[in-house]
């Protein structure tokens, strides 16, 4: 099977229904397809990435687990994440953060791009 | 050139599958093909042959179902969206037992899978978000 640059663009906060899980289920089936899968949190799509420990099912306890699926190009909106007073320290995963013109580039390396 | 198209909204809470049937007779209009057609999310609804359109307004689903069987078209709904939903096949509806199956025709039940090598095989895969 041809293998395809798949970015997901992550845009929407954890709490809007089953949005961010049914999200992360397409990443991890990209995964098991073994696509060149990346995954880019911005807006509030940058909370899903947050440990609140007050939900009893937190998309960001599900995303921890990326590295298991060799998903480990995560990336998060520099802006995105200043707007919020959030820095990488808190975020589940090891993220990194890139500029308007770093995000420009990263989109335009890839074949898909899945907005959420 | 092969398009894919996913289709993430319903009716009642967005525009996006008016928006992505009229791309999609665009791209048929200037000889392009469709690989094929995805729901997920709440765009799963539209395979729901329970719902009523108020007079005078269009319905999505029955135009995405027309514009599909005149065009042999395939249009697939995610089988975990749907399940969650309520849109059931015949299989479906007996396997939870259920009281009714009401997935409209031609819409497909598949697995998540169907969309990533939509992905794959596509030239261009292009999203309508809700």
């Amino acid at each position: 099977m041809t293998t395809k640059r798949i970015l997901f663009l992550v845009a929407h906060a954890p709490n809007r229904g089953a949005l961010a899980f049914e999200m992360l289920d397409a990443l991890l089936v990209a995964a098991v397809f073994e696509q060149k899968v990346s995954v880019l949190f911005t807006g509030d799509g940058v909370y899903q990435l947050l440990d609140t420990g007050q939900q009893t099912r937190d998309v960001a306890r599900s995303y921890r687990a990326l590295p298991t699926y060799d998903v480990n190009d995560v990336y998060v909106d520099k802006a995105a994440m200043r707007q919020r007073g959030l820095t990488v320290d808190a975020l589940v995963l090891p993220a990194r953060a890139l500029t308007r013109h770093g995000i420009r580039s990263l989109i335009a390396a890839q074949d898909v791009v899945v907005p959420d | 050139m092969k398009f894919a198209i996913a289709v993430h909204g319903d009716t009642t809470n967005s525009e996006s599958p008016h928006t992505a049937l009229r791309f999609a007779r665009a791209v048929v209009a200037n000889g392009h093909q469709i690989h094929r057609v995805f729901f997920y999310h709440a765009g799963v609804n539209l395979a729901d042959s329970l719902i009523v359109t108020p007079q005078g307004e269009p319905d999505a689903g029955d135009d995405w179902a027309r514009f599909a069987t005149e065009h042999g078209v395939e249009l697939t709904i995610c089988i975990a969206a749907a399940l969650r939903r309520g849109v059931l096949s015949d299989q479906e509806s007996q396997r939870y037992d259920r009281t009714a199956a009401n997935l409209k025709a031609p819409f497909q039940i598949v697995g998540l899978g169907q969309m990533i090598e939509a992905a794959i095989e596509a030239d261009r895969f292009v999203t309508f978000c809700a």
